[in-house]
């Protein structure tokens, strides 16, 4: 039996728990023998707490949604007491932490039972989990030739591999959906605000930053952020509240909605023949399921976005390492390349650089709104690739602005995720496609500010209409064997 | 119980609940206002709705149940919703024309009054399309209907209305009329039961009486509310000749199934079911085999040369009685309806007869094949809906030499029009990939009524459907 948890999604475990068909530790031990056998391959987790899952059994679960499910938290950010961190970076090494972080608590009152953490690169920043204080790149399950992406990287493999079926993740550039489409995963960035960053930060990367949930079925997703989206105390912006919750929304009657799409990039680059492929079976498919259907006719201006969005994540970056360190020849020897080219770019934006560029995120965010006054959801690839072969976005290049913005960099391979953290939009990545070669591509749809409820109906259209839990077990069972 | 857990009772719930007074016919109705003010403004099943007058009624049926020792009707204080082209006296009828737009009837149908004289409320009327002569519900007068499980699609037609009603769980039942499909098309589409009677079965306006394809029926959410309302409606009348005798009664114990010989066919012969309405078909299949009984597949012989019958027949009858409308009012109607007008005026004898011979063609594989089988099984639609609005293409059916219009491709119901004196009931077969209903024709011998329904009910019984909160369609009532 324990070989068939694997399979199930997270609602379904704590169904069998509920029924008494399994119990948390027995589904915690499936876990961990999973782990030990996949882990060394994918190195998808970083650091491991089972004594802490274990007395929290013991101590008794509390009675939530998905009450006894194995969990996993990003190594990032997610302050818990029982599971230190090192946030992907050997200067943090088992950093313990003196309080919970709201959206913890949040995770432990569903009931979820979190026994490690995940790879995260060297402070989230970029598209793969390839830190030099991980030991090793976290790899992708589907070929480990190629990265799982990131920088919720080591989140993506342990749940598309099965040690898990969901794990937490965040998502400040595309954090959570580069790797749900680099695995086959659902990744759900929900609109700016909508989960707590408490009880200390009040929001990450100027509020470009949000946690999120890699799960395989998006009922999982919904029911995740069902637990832990709304304010928290002294919370200092609130998004526009629900209509109805995340699940609610899922199975809501859906309406003709005015669908656009791109099988290129904002700037006009093609992308690769997979990704629009995704995008024009998609386009077709919600054709068919009565939408409105049109490429999208405008033009977005990003240029200032990804310039603005690189100093915050420049300056973000020194505000972490500063937090342990200001002496350059303490912290400098410890950092990975790229974050050491964050700092530097950091030192040369001003105060009024810093505000300037908070200004044009907010500029970007109303160029988005007023092209969503027309359509309802815009429909792209997530990636403008196949996810990459290992080494190809390895942190060692210092020149950060060159690492983001050159033409081999970040914003080339990602060309779409991160314009959506600018604008707080609520965006998904689903796992609608894949290579002949079998590597996952993810579609990306975004809605409108605050209309996360529109998003997950249609991404439920989409999981009836273009099902992929096969797809994703036939991983899991070739795994296993 | 919350307020919708009541809209969502069947009618023979209802009135147990009534009898035993823990519900009151009051309550019902109420209920099913507040639902009918939520979810209307998204599904636009009705034209009118009579609340204050609904109101008053169940009042007075709640006095019935509450006066001891008194009998109550057979369907005392059951709202019911009925489609805007039965004459009601005093009330208005368009069937959906804008040339019927002021049209108040001077009679009332056989049938609606023998729903009335039963004790059911009309609270509300159902949307057509224009003269029903669609199976999408959209017209000039009303707008467009939309089906409460996926708003971009129709809920059928033409009882389109009536049956997205029952879906959305504002009325309790609803009438229908099948001259092509009109009540099974619906309800599949809908996710719901509607009956097709044999021919004869059911009293007609005098008329329409004597045209084969035509008849009205009852549509509900459960089998056994759909016998509750055909056993009230059903029945020789003296004022239509083509009635038969003497009434059947559909009884209210149906025996089991076990051992039962049934036939399928997933195509008709020439009909292209999509791969959803294929799988919960065959899944229907298995459920039959799963109850006992040997079900085999039945090779149809029949071609796209029905699909030329049927529109000849409707053309030659049906258009061709909306010709002198289009001549006098052609710019009131819609696109389809004069289309199919302008078809009717077309129409030669000769195209009639051969359309009728063809039917008798099909019977002479139909009849002598139903020998082996107590029933026969296809789907009801091809796929599971139309879009809600789309574009209709009638008149290229000539122009382009193709034998079945695209219009009616979709519709495996037809033939059962052609063959009018077997009983078809449709019921929920699953779910499409777009998330709207899927549906499952059971066929009936000539007039074996009951067989029908005993088949139903067993599968109903092991394949229920809107039988619970999770499995109703949830109406975003905010933009």
């Amino acid at each position: 039996m324990a070989d068939g948890f694997y399979q199930f999604d997270g609602v379904e475990l704590a169904a069998l728990i509920a029924r008494g068909e399994t119990t948390a530790t027995e589904l915690l031990d499936a876990s961990l023998a999973r782990a030990a056998l996949l882990n060394p391959i994918l190195n998808a987790i970083t650091v491991m707490a089972e004594d802490a899952a274990r007395s929290s059994i013991t101590a008794g679960l509390p009675d939530g949604p998905m009450t006894g499910v194995p969990f996993l938290l990003k190594d990032l950010g997610a302050e818990a007491v029982a599971l230190p961190t090192t946030n992907g970076s050997t200067l943090f090494k088992d950093k313990i932490h003196t309080y919970d972080s709201e959206i913890y608590l949040r995770i432990k009152a569903a009931g979820l039972v979190t026994f490690g953490r995940t790879a995260s690169p060297e402070f989230g920043i970029g598209p793969v989990t390839e830190a030099s204080a991980n030991g090793a790149p976290t790899r992708n399950p589907w070929n480990t030739e190629h990265t799982s992406g990131g920088s919720s990287g080591g989140a993506a493999a342990a749940v598309a591999a099965g040690i898990v079926p969901v794990a937490h993740g965040s998502d400040g550039g595309g954090s959570v959906r580069i790797p749900a489409s680099s695995c086959g995963l659902v990744g759900f960035k929900p609109t700016r605000a909508r989960l707590p960053d408490g009880p200390v930060a009040g929001e990450g990367w100027a509020g470009m930053a949000i946690d999120g949930f890699l799960t395989r079925s998006l009922r999982d997703t919904a029911v995740l952020l069902d637990a832990t989206a709304g304010p928290d105390l002294g919370v200092p912006y609130w998004p526009p509240p629900m209509d109805e919750d995340y699940v609610t929304a899922m199975g809501q009657t859906p309406r003709t909605l005015k669908i656009a799409y791109l099988t290129r990039s904002f700037s006009g680059d093609k992308v690769h023949d997979e990704c629009r492929r995704a995008v024009e079976n998609t386009a077709a498919t919600l054709d068919g399921l009565g939408h409105h259907v049109d490429e999208f006719k405008g033009s977005i201006d990003i240029l200032a976005m990804m310039q603005a969005w690189t100093n915050i994540v420049a300056c973000g970056t020194a505000l972490n390492v500063h937090a342990k360190s200001k002496d350059p020849t303490v912290y400098e020897p410890q950092l990975d390349g790229v974050t050491r080219g964050a700092i530097k770019l950091a030192e040369g934006v001003s105060g009024a650089d810093y505000l300037k560029a908070i200004n044009d995120v907010h500029a970007f965010g109303r160029q988005m709104a007023g092209h969503l006054a027309n359509i309802d959801v815009l429909l792209t690839p997530t990636l403008a690739e196949p996810p990459a072969i290992v080494g190809r976005f390895k942190p060692v290049n210092e020149d950060f602005l060159d690492y983001r913005m050159g033409p081999d960099g970040v914003f080339a391979y990602s060309p779409f995720t991160a314009a959506f953290n600018a604008s707080g939009q609520p965006a998904v990545s689903l796992p609608l496609h894949w290579t002949d070669n079998d590597l996952p591509v993810g579609v990306h749809l975004a809605a409108s500010f605050g209309d996360d409820s529109l998003l997950m109906n249609l991404a439920a259209q989409l999981e009836t209409a273009m099902p992929w839990r096969e797809k994703q077990l036939s991983l899991i069972r070739k795994l296993a064997s | 119980m919350n307020y919708e857990d009541i809209c969502y009772l069947s009618a023979t719930e209802a009135l147990k609940l009534f009898k035993r007074r823990k519900l009151s016919p009051v309550e019902l109705m109420q209920a099913i206002i507040k639902r009918t003010e939520k979810v209307e403004p998204a599904i636009n099943a009705f034209t009118e709705t009579f609340f204050d007058e609904a109101l008053a009624q169940a009042k007075k049926s709640e006095a019935r149940y509450m006066k001891k020792g008194h009998r109550t009707r057979r369907l005392e204080g059951i709202p019911l919703a009925i489609k805007d082209e039965v004459p009601v006296k005093g009330k208005r009828c368009t069937s959906g024309s804008l040339i019927l737009k002021d049209n108040i009837a001077n009679e009332t149908a056989v049938f609606a009054q023998r729903l009335f004289n039963a004790g059911a409320i009309c609270h509300a009327r159902t949307a057509t399309p224009e003269f029903c002569c669609a199976a999408v519900t959209t017209s000039r007068l009303w707008g467009t209907t939309r089906n409460p499980w996926n708003l971009n699609f129709t809920p059928g037609g033409s009882s389109g209305g009536s049956a997205a009603s029952l879906a959305a769980g504002t009325t309790t039942l609803a009438t229908g009329s099948d001259i092509g499909g009109s009540i099974r098309i619906p309800a599949s589409c809908s996710g719901v039961v509607g009956f097709k009677p044999p021919y004869g079965r059911v009293p007609e306006m005098p008329g329409f009486n004597l045209d084969y394809y035509c008849h009205e029926g009852p549509l509900a959410r459960t089998v056994a509310d759909t016998a509750l309302m055909e056993n009230v409606i059903a029945g020789p009348h003296t004022s239509d000749i083509a009635t038969v005798k003497p009434k059947l009664r559909i009884p209210e114990k149906l025996k089991s199934i076990r051992g039962w010989r049934i036939g399928y066919s997933l195509d008709l012969g020439f009909f292209k079911p999509t791969r959803d309405v294929r799988e919960n078909t065959l899944r229907a299949v298995e459920t039959f085999r799963a109850m006992g009984c040997k079900v085999e597949e039945v090779r149809v012989p029949w071609d796209e040369s029905c699909a030329k019958a049927a529109w000849d027949h409707l053309s030659h009858l049906f258009g061709a009685s909306l010709g002198p409308l289009e001549r006098e009012h052609g710019d009131l109607m819609t696109d389809y309806a004069r289309a199919f007008a302008i078809q009717g005026r077309k129409s030669k004898a000769i195209d009639f007869v051969n359309a009728t011979d063809k039917a008798g063609e099909m019977y002479s594989f139909f009849g002598p094949m139903m020998e082996n089988y107590d029933v026969f099984l296809c789907p009801t639609t091809a796929k599971p809906a139309e879009r809600a609005n789309p574009k209709f293409d009638y008149a290229s059916y000539k122009t382009d030499g193709k034998l079945m219009p695209d219009s009616l491709a979709w519709c495996m119901t037809f033939p059962f029009n052609s063959l009018s004196r077997c009983p078809v009931l449709s019921v929920p077969s699953g779910f499409g990939r777009n998330g709207v209903p899927t549906g499952l024709q059971i066929v009936g011998k000539t007039f074996d009524d009951v067989s029908v329904f005993r088949a139903a009910a067993a599968f109903e019984k092991k394949s229920p459907w809107l039988h619970d909160r999770k499995h109703r369609p949830v109406i975003r009532t905010r933009s």
